[in-house]
């Protein structure tokens, strides 16, 4: 990612008494996928309805290679949609559906047959061309609608959450090929969805959305490890908050009494002073579970529950002092080898160096 | 489970049943059989006679009254759907919710009055002495001669049709699913394509079942072309009229009748083709 191809300044947008988007600005490079996550109205989709014109910003711009788009009408700009249902025109045939954006720019039948014919041979959708779109099956017309928005070569495509009426394993698929694409054609995605999986594994930044409002940009590392503040470190799910007042502010580490006791937190760019209340959160995969405590940091905690995420574990852990439970990620044979029982006490331990205070690191 | 329960229901189709086999499929029996009788000193005889249908299809007047009769109808299906179609698209688009509800309430309240009194209230207007014409002398031009011609009875078929087809497309329209639209814009199409490419071939069986109404409603309607049209060149509603009158010639009106339910049969079924063929 080079320059910044979009730009979207101090962009709001309401509806009535509704705000959809507020104030919201952040730019995207040149072949950059771009994810942008929230959950259900926090405007994301507004926000990549506003840069395919099909809703205009009240307030603010959108700028696309520098020019702004103010006023101009979907139909002239060069965006195209990825649609969450598809919005597969039902009475053409698939070559058609892919062709459309063709016939509208005034390419020759051949030539746009031609072309239409070339993607769904690339998609592997050759063999359905002259079939109607209502016969083939989802994954199948996921990867029409996506090469009826690529076949024009746009420089940039907007995905609405295209994989969500996707079954797990198809949708681990497309999101392999919706990359290796990106990278390939160099073109800019920018990717609306409400899964993590899918924005993690694929983009190069996320943006965090919640309630109209940008709460992070960052890359997926970054973001995972470093949650800028209280709602993306809880809308991502990896880290327990704890609470504290400043004892001692050192060298390397900030000196906490909490609830369970002193805790030693990195200190990172932390420029609250003694006595001052601070949150700060302490990454799951960072804590290490035994009888004995292996680091600076120890509670003593009751063990609750467990469950699998792939080949990890996430283990819940009551605390005496704390509300939440304390999170703590494990490798599944680690997990194993423990022989942990509900109810059984441990000790959970980490190095000052797994805890932080919000945006302090970045 | 469901056998036992269409058992139990079909009673209930009974009354609707009896009601199209007294009042539709025996008359139109009825009409059948008296075609072949005779009309012996002004009284109906039954008989077994083609000599009705040989006396109306040999003549040259009998298809020229059934050509005029198609062009009217089919002129009254395409004037009406053109008339109806920028309606019905800005009821199904632009207008909120509320506003075409109302709109659609106000499309039945020309069936509250009789239609014969639509007809003759456009007589008022299309006389050559009447409002029209009256207007257009204050600005100095000729009057037009619009009563009883073709075009009178355009103007009354149009007054039958419209507000159903415009409920017809209305319906048709609304049930356009928006994201088609929209993806068709982000497709580069603007307002007009859209409408071409997108629009009109969705609402395909909302067109051609309107337009298909219009043209039912003006094929058999007689009010019209005797009030507007005056009855010169007849129709074949026209006809049936005149040949019942004269000498009571009811075997020969059934004959014209006939014709004319066969007409719209394969009518219908042909546009039902047009409009949802080709979709599997």
């Amino acid at each position: 990612m080079s320059e910044a191809l979009v730009e979207i300044d101090r962009v709001s947008k309401r509806f009535g008494d509704y705000t959809a988007v507020t104030d919201t600005s952040f730019s995207i490079g040149e072949g950059e996928f771009l994810a942008i996550m929230g959950s259900s109205g926090c405007g994301k989709t507004t926000m990549l309805r506003m840069l395919a014109g099909l809703e205009e910003p009240s307030e603010g711009e959108i700028r696309l290679e520098g020019r702004s788009q103010k006023g101009l009408p979907p139909w002239r700009r060069d965006l195209p949609l990825v649609w969450q249902s598809l919005a597969l025109f039902p009475f053409l045939s698939v070559l058609d559906n892919v062709g459309f954006g063709l016939k509208m720019r005034g390419v020759a039948k051949a030539e746009r047959d031609r072309r239409s014919l070339a993607w769904l041979h690339k998609l592997e959708l050759g063999e359905f061309a002259s079939r109607n779109v209502m016969q083939l099956s989802g994954g199948q017309r996921q990867r029409v609608a996506l090469a009826r928005a690529l076949v024009t070569e746009p420089k940039v495509l907007l995905l609405d959450e295209p994989l969500s009426a996707l079954d797990a394993h198809l949708s681990v698929r497309m999101q392999a090929l919706l990359r290796s694409l990106q990278r390939e054609l160099g073109i800019t995605f920018v990717y609306v969805t409400h899964s993590q999986t899918e924005a993690f594994s694929m983009a190069d930044r996320v943006v965090i959305m919640s309630r109209g409002k940008v709460e992070q940009i960052g890359s997926p590392q970054a973001i995972y490890r470093h949650p800028a503040n209280r709602f993306v470190a809880e809308f991502i799910g990896n880290v327990t908050i704890l609470r504290g007042s400043v004892a001692e502010v050192g060298e390397q580490a900030v000196r906490l009494n909490t609830a369970t006791g002193g805790m030693s937190v990195s200190r990172g760019n932390f420029a609250g002073s003694h006595g001052a209340q601070a949150d700060f959160y302490v990454n799951a995969d960072q804590i290490a579970i035994g009888d004995e405590p292996r680091h600076e940091n120890h509670v003593r905690a009751r063990f609750l529950s467990h469950k699998f995420i792939g080949n990890m574990v996430t283990l819940f852990l009551e605390v005496p002092g704390i509300e939440d439970d304390l999170k703590v990620i494990l490798p599944e044979r680690t997990y194993d080898c423990l022989g942990m029982q509900p109810g059984d006490s441990v000790v959970a331990s980490w190095p000052a160096a797994a805890a932080h205070f919000f945006g302090g690191a970045a | 489970m469901s056998s036992n329960s269409s058992r139990r229901r079909w009673p209930l189709l009974l009354p609707p049943l009896l009601w199209q086999l007294t009042f539709f499929l025996l008359p139109l029996l009825f009409l059948f059989v008296i075609s072949f009788w005779s009309v012996v000193n002004f009284r109906l005889e039954p008989d077994m006679t083609l000599k009705n249908w040989d006396f109306m299809l040999s003549r040259s007047s009998f298809w020229s009254a059934y050509g005029h009769t198609w062009s009217l109808a089919l002129g009254a299906a395409v004037v009406t759907t053109c008339c109806s179609f920028p309606a019905a698209c800005s009821l199904a688009f632009t207008v909120s919710e509320r506003t075409r509800k109302l709109a659609l309430m106000f499309l039945v309240v020309p069936f509250f009055t009789s239609y014969l009194v639509r007809v003759y209230s456009w007589q008022a207007f299309l006389a050559d002495n009447g409002i029209v014409n009256a207007l257009l002398a204050l600005v100095g031009l000729d009057g037009l001669p619009m009563l009883n011609s073709d075009f009178g009875s355009l103007v009354g078929y149009v007054t039958l049709a419209l507000p159903l087809v415009t409920l017809v497309q209305t319906m048709g329209l609304a049930q356009i699913d928006r994201n088609l639209i929209e993806a068709a814009h982000n497709l580069r199409a603007g307002p007009v394509r859209t409408l071409f490419e997108v629009i009109m071939p969705l609402a395909k069986p909302s067109l051609v079942v309107g337009a298909l109404f219009a043209f039912i409603l003006a094929f058999g309607d007689f009010v019209a072309p005797t009030y507007l049209g005056g009855g010169a060149p007849p129709t074949l509603s026209n006809l049936i009229i005149d040949t019942t009158k004269s000498g009571q010639q009811w075997p020969r009106a059934a004959v014209v009748a006939i014709v004319m339910i066969l007409t719209l049969v394969v009518t219908s079924l042909a546009a039902v083709r047009l409009a949802y063929g080709r979709r599997k």
